[in-house]
């Protein structure tokens, strides 16, 4: 009996001393391998208090989570138009910009100010957008293709989403083209908007943000147009690079991933580029825009340690070390500048991000033509996704 | 007495699975007929909107996409039999001491992570594949040449589930043959019957348990996965299964239509079995 005791005792210990510590904890509710784990540990040091990550694959997965109030989260980081759902539905809490010592609107790069500029179009209760959400990461969606194909580059910078949605070019290439199409039935509906306006079918360049039974319609005669080798999401980026597909239609943020991975080895700018030689990625006039933000909760229950937080974010020199990890373009220009000219001794990612052809800054585009998507309703997301089951079934 | 006693004991038991399965079924059910905002009630109105969207003449895709489902998962568990059936009974029937080292030989390759054989075997099906560019070095080729995509689609999802699931079906029915009284055969031989005659109608007809079994464990997985049919479609197909993976966030009411869908099949589909299975332990 007193060793059951002492065992309980033994069992308890942890809890008291745990309890006891009484560090705050930031809740941070974030996508898988979104965060350097090392820079977590960098702020948990300086402000002696914890963070718990939670990970959501989805932004519907975080809506849920916020929404059925399972966990008070301090931090969330969804997507614009998430961002945009939240703060209309009242579950998010305006930031105190005036807490935040880094922050400077004049900071970030112009793709983020046009992206911001296009949310809460609707709702004259925010002055200013910055203030529902600090921008974390942000990206466009492009074409990815495999260069062995000759005069497939020409090709894609000519029709640009045509490359995508056109049925297979006559007498071009000598085989027929193996495409594929990013598998969530709402980028489809919006990419081939887009084409839509491109060729002039539909005069409104804010169709990708529009739904009606026409478009609906019009759409699903566009994604009928080819036929796709492929439907998917994270296999796209692979399979192009491995050659089984000839273009696809993928984050810009993929591309950049794959890179990368390709040169994990590499030492030097040159070998790093001739390890890459081999797929390319164009960026179409008008295109598809995200970014994900930093948002505090409305249930949140350490507001002044969120704030600090994005604060600490903000910093270039963790943001730099962040963005190492993460791939994805980040939102302020001297960390741009930072990874470009490979001031902090990255030769492959200075490589990478200085060369003209690539869109590691997409805003460096003489036009930049990217749009954030809005949300739409689950019923009209519903009536999207019957329309590519149709397309994929008949 | 005693079993009444002892049926008690079950009670606990049958209070779990009521509130784990009866009840959450129960809701699936109600769900298919209700039109909600996720799983809140709130707000919530009666309509058979999600039947009509299975079964409507106006657009069959649904119902395509059940046929397709229903015709891979088929094909798959009869191929399943028409191979497992011969190895579990040459297993069985074979003179070794340790005839489950021998079963396990054979199906030691399926222990590899399914995910990973599916992927290799998505390769070999596809032009430019790891045989072939192993092959290339000694100046050959190889390729499988498909007449066109549905074709190369429909084969492919079926050789992987019939991978994924072979041993579902062997081990069942090699279970059963294994367990068969020698005596029975011999007895058969006496009055005799010759070896075919035996195995009609002594040795197919007592190992029906297995195949039951087997036919149940196979077509089950089978009709209601995806991640093997889109993994070796490239995402370009859809099955019930991927149906209830695009939908469940967005119309939680259509996809419990299907859930019952998919339970009816099953269900049905065992009946149909165990009703063969009566039928074969009546001809003994």
């Amino acid at each position: 009996m007193k060793k059951l005791y002492l065992l309980l005792l033994v069992a308890l210990i942890p809890m008291v001393t745990f309890g006891c510590t009484a560090k705050p904890t930031l809740q941070l509710l974030n996508w898988g391998e979104y965060i350097n784990p090392d820079m977590v540990e960098a702020f948990e040091d300086e402000y002696n208090v914890r963070v718990n990550i939670t990970i959501a694959e989805s932004n519907e997965l975080m809506e849920e989570k916020i929404v059925n109030d399972t966990a008070n989260f301090d931090i969330v980081i969804p997507s614009d138009y998430m961002i945009e759902k939240l703060w209309d539905d009242g579950y998010l809490q305006e930031i105190d910009l005036t807490k935040l010592t880094q922050y400077n609107q004049a900071n970030f790069v112009t793709g983020i100010s046009t992206i911001l500029g296009e949310m809460f179009t609707d709702n004259a209760e925010v002055d200013n957008p910055y203030s529902v959400s600090i921008p974390y990461f942000w990206g466009v969606f492009g074409i990815m293709y495999n260069k062995s194909l000759a005069g497939l580059e020409e090709y894609i910078q000519e029709e640009q989403w045509g490359a995508i949605f056109e049925p297979d070019p006559v007498g071009v290439f000598p085989r027929a083209l193996k495409v594929a199409m990013y598998d969530v039935p709402r980028f489809a509906y919006s990419a081939s908007l887009l084409y839509a306006y491109q060729i002039g079918t539909i005069t409104d360049e804010n169709a990708l943000n529009v739904y009606s039974a026409e478009y609906l319609e019009l759409s699903e005669d566009i994604l009928s147009l080819r036929t796709y080798d492929q439907w998917a999401t994270d296999m796209v980026k692979k399979d192009i690079e491995e050659g089984l597909r000839d273009l696809g239609f993928v984050y810009v943020g993929d591309f950049f991933d794959t890179f990368l991975i390709l040169t994990e080895n590499a030492t030097t700018a040159e070998e790093a580029l001739s390890l890459t030689d081999h797929i390319g990625i164009i960026v179409p006039d008008s295109t598809i825009a995200f970014y994900d933000g930093m948002v505090i909760p409305e249930n949140a229950e350490n507001v002044d340690l969120a704030h600090q937080f994005i604060d600490f974010f903000l910093r270039p020199s963790v943001a730099y070390e962040n963005s190492g990890i993460v791939g994805y373009t980040p939102c302020l220009e001297a960390v741009i500048q930072m990874i470009k000219t490979g001031s902090e001794g990255d030769v492959i990612r200075a490589a990478m991000a200085s060369n003209p052809d690539l869109p590691f800054n997409p805003s460096d585009a003489p036009v930049f033509g990217g749009k954030p998507l809005v949300a739409f309703s689950d019923d009209i997301t519903s009536e999207i996704i019957a329309m590519t089951v149709r397309v994929k079934t008949n | 007495m005693n079993i009444k006693k002892l049926g008690k004991l079950a009670l606990p038991y049958l209070v779990w699975m009521l509130v784990l399965v009866g009840i959450p079924l129960l809701m699936i059910f109600i769900l298919s007929f209700m039109n909600t905002d996720g799983v809140s009630f709130a707000g919530a109105t009666w309509t058979t909107a999600a039947w009509e969207k299975m079964f409507t003449l106006a657009d069959t895709t649904n119902l395509q996409i059940l046929g397709y489902t229903f015709l891979t998962a088929f094909v798959a568990t009869v191929i399943c039999f028409l191979i497992g059936y011969p190895m579990a009974y040459i297993v069985a029937r074979s003179p070794f001491s340790n005839k489950f080292v021998i079963l396990i030989l054979t199906i030691i390759p399926m222990w590899s992570n399914s995910l990973l054989r599916n992927v290799a075997l998505k390769n070999i099906l596809s032009e430019s594949n790891i045989l072939d560019s192993l092959l290339s070095r000694i100046g050959l080729s190889f390729s499988i040449v498909f007449a066109n995509q549905d074709q190369a689609t429909f084969i492919s999802i079926v050789i992987g589930l019939v991978l994924t699931f072979l041993p579902f079906m062997i081990l069942p029915i090699y279970t059963v043959i294994e367990k068969i009284d020698e005596s029975l055969l011999e007895a058969s031989m006496d009055l005799g019957a010759n070896r075919v005659r035996t195995f009609a109608k002594v040795t197919f007809p007592l190992s029906m348990k297995g195949v039951t079994t087997g036919i149940i464990m196979v077509f089950l997985p089978c009709f209601s996965g995806f991640a093997i049919q889109k993994l070796l479609s490239s995402g370009t197909v859809y099955v019930l299964g991927s149906l209830i993976e695009v939908n469940y966030i967005h119309d939680i009411n259509f996809v419990s239509m299907l859930s019952i869908v998919i339970l009816v099949l099953i269900f049905g589909s065992m009946m149909i079995v165990n009703k063969v299975d009566k039928e074969g332990a009546t001809l003994v």
